[in-house]
């Protein structure tokens, strides 16, 4: 069932993408991780950027959460501005996540999160405060960060 | 099962019925030849997945021809008996259903080719519900898997809400089962009229009858091989469409490169694997394949034919094909020869039709002329009957009543009976006579008391009317007079209301009493 289930939203994913966003697989011949390339945002300081996450779906998908990764950097309150790119979305974590959400959904959430960050849930502390403090310098960084890795 | 270094007897005895098709060739060995050891003599096209160890032992030196089962399958297919089928008299069976097998089938994986509503899909494998339940607190449905499946991992919580699915305590329900329940009929209903691919001959079939077929109908499903009714007790399973009447779980060898090889597969051998399989054409020169044999043979330029046009009176007749393409060109016949053809499908098409309506006018004739029998025994029934009726009701011979003349003789009893039935008329008519007398009557009262009802109220509206009227004039005189009474108040309580200060007001109502009557007496009405 979770077989089938993936390949059908890989299938929905990579006929009607939700805008801005292009998915395929990191190796055809498995269909359990994804290599998503994201949009930075219109309104939002990482415009112009691409974005590069990887999700993971587990074997256990959809009653467990797929894990979902920044590959390229970016800074962000709610992810983590190294290597790893972990982020914090209330969608993937394990006690708010339903086997009824689906995977366009997820996607669509964190675009969001790039359009609103949430500074309360954070977890790189220092864009946080100042996203809370100064916003425009905020913006400032995140633009030149998206210059600079998301190109 | 015969000892392993005895040759399998049945196999021996009948081995020409054992081909089931005129170009499978016989095989000239057999598996008593000495030169191959009985282990290896079988081999399989499928690996059924209950299949003793020891048994499979034997056939591992032939590779077999294997067909993966298609991925809808969640075990193989398994037959509903083991061991040999044997009929009431101790021989082994030849009924074709012992061979059925149980299918069983990941309704998940089917692919659907009907179009399915977004409400009739689980939001778990989003796919068409199978098997639906509905939580009772919420109401959401899920496949009943699905929900099983969640409750394992998360939780009792509703995989679309997250809300718990334990009822309240006041319903009862003792575990988590009882919170959810089947699905409403209409739902199941729907979702099992789905029309889905089969897994294996890609036909589409009905949702619900998707195990059925396999079972029963399709061709591409798998059935026990036939030796497993015998004593050979074979336990491979072939498709339908290669059932055969014994088992050709055998090793023989081909005719053409002496392989060994399973009867089974030696069509596919010699198709695809056989080393002689290829040919040159005697004639022409050209490669073939030997399986192709009857392809080539209507492709061969050297080989003689004759015009296509030969049966409409063309003379070329067993040339080389070759040469017979440049004729066919420039045959005379060929202008007509395609109207011919027509004519002659068309002529064929009208046979058919003709011999249709035939059937179906004979058929046609043959109840009209049931149902005229069938009426000329009822009339004439019915005519006999009457004759006795009459004969009976003169108490004459009832025989005798068919030769007598067809006046009937009235007797006095039949006038008497006669002369009753009329007077029962008459009375019933005379009463419905009465009946629309007293009809008639009954409206005309009833209009003469409406009539009365009318007259008496309306010099009730005139006097209440009236009534009214005066009672309103009453009233404006009335204030008028407290108009009046009330200035009159006023004067004198600015008067004496400067000598008794507080307490003058109560003595000041007594005094005002008698002059309220004696005012309205007095004084002189202003209308």
């Amino acid at each position: 069932m979770t077989q089938k289930r993936i390949s059908k939203e890989l299938q929905e994913c990579l006929t009607t993408p939700p805008a801005g966003i292009k998915v395929n697989l990191v190796d055809e011949g498995n269909i359990h991780n994804w290599n998503i390339v994201m949009d930075g945002p219109a309104d939002s300081p990482y415009v112009g950027g691409k974005f590069q996450l990887l999700l993971v779906l587990p074997t256990e998908y959809p009653f467990k959460p797929p894990k979902i990764n920044f590959k390229t950097r970016i800074y962000h309150p709610n992810v983590t501005f190294d290597e790893h790119g972990s982020m914090c979305i209330g969608i993937l974590k394990s006690d708010s996540w339903k086997p009824s959400s689906r995977i366009p959904n997820v996607l669509t959430a964190i675009q969001q999160l790039l359009l609103e960050p949430v500074p309360d849930d954070a977890v790189e502390q220092g864009a946080a405060q100042k996203f809370k403090e100064d916003r425009k310098a905020f913006d400032k960084e995140a633009r030149d960060m998206t210059k600079k890795y998301a190109k | 099962m015969p000892p392993p270094n005895s040759p399998v007897q049945p196999n021996d005895v009948s081995a020409p019925a054992l081909i089931p098709d005129s170009s499978l060739p016989t095989p000239h060995f057999r598996e008593d030849d000495e030169d191959i050891e009985d282990d290896a003599i079988r081999t399989i096209n499928y690996h059924p997945f209950d299949v003793k160890e020891e048994f499979d032992e034997r056939f591992d030196q032939i590779k077999p021809f294997v067909r993966p089962l298609p991925s809808a399958y969640i075990e193989a297919p398994q037959a509903r008996f083991h061991g040999p089928i044997l009929d009431t008299d101790g021989q082994p069976s030849q009924n074709i259903d012992t061979l059925r097998l149980v299918h069983k089938i990941d309704f998940s994986a089917l692919d659907y080719l009907s179009h399915v509503d977004q409400n009739l899909m689980c939001s778990i494998c989003r796919m068409a519900f199978y098997k639906p339940v509905m939580a009772r607190r919420c109401l959401h449905l899920f496949c009943r898997s699905c929900l099983d499946q969640a409750i394992k991992h998360n939780g009792a919580v509703c995989p679309i809400d997250r809300r718990s699915l334990e009822l309240p305590p006041d319903v009862s329900s003792e575990n988590v089962a009882g919170s959810f329940v089947k699905a409403p009929h209409a739902i199941r209903n729907q979702v099992d009229a789905l029309i889905v691919q089969c897994p294996a001959c890609l036909d589409q079939v009905v949702r619900s009858e998707v195990e059925s077929h396999l079972a029963n109908e399709c061709p591409e499903a798998l059935m026990s091989c036939p030796g497993k009714n015998n004593v050979e007790n074979c336990q491979y399973q072939i498709l339908r469409k290669d059932l055969t009447a014994r088992c050709l779980h055998y090793i023989g060898r081909c005719d053409d490169c002496g392989e060994k090889v399973l009867m089974i597969d030696m069509r596919l051998h010699k198709r695809y694997d056989c080393k002689e399989r290829m040919t040159s054409c005697a004639l022409c020169g050209t490669e073939y394949n030997k399986f192709d044999a009857q392809d080539h043979h209507d492709e061969c330029p050297e080989i003689e034919a004759s015009c296509k046009w030969v049966d409409f009176g063309c003379t070329h007749r067993m040339v080389k094909r070759s040469s017979l393409q440049s004729h066919e060109d420039n045959c005379n016949f060929r202008f007509i020869g395609n109207q011919i053809e027509m004519l002659t499908t068309q002529m064929s098409h009208l046979k058919v039709q003709l011999k249709d309506r035939q059937r179906i006018s004979d058929s046609r004739i043959g109840v009209l002329e049931s149902t005229t029998r069938e009426t000329e025994k009822n009339v004439r029934r019915f005519t006999r009957a009457q004759n006795e009726d009459y004969a009976t009701l003169m108490g004459r011979n009832p025989l005798s009543g068919l030769s007598e003349d067809v006046d009937p003789v009235v007797t006095t009893s039949d006038y008497h009976i006669m002369s009753l039935l009329e007077r029962q008329t008459n009375r019933i008519d005379r009463m419905e006579a009465n009946i629309h007398e007293i009809e008639a009557s009954v409206r005309a009262s009833e209009a003469r008391s409406t009539t009365t009802i009318f007259n008496e109220i309306i010099p009730i509206k005139n006097e209440v009317m009236e009534l009214r009227s005066s009672q309103q004039t009453n009233a404006m005189h009335t204030r008028w007079l407290m108009q009046l009474r009330l200035a009159e108040n006023r004067r004198r309580g600015t008067t004496v209301g400067s000598n008794a200060g507080g307490g003058g007001e109560s003595n000041n109502s007594s005094p005002i009493v008698p002059h309220r009557s004696s005012d309205s007496l007095h004084q002189p009405p202003r209308l």
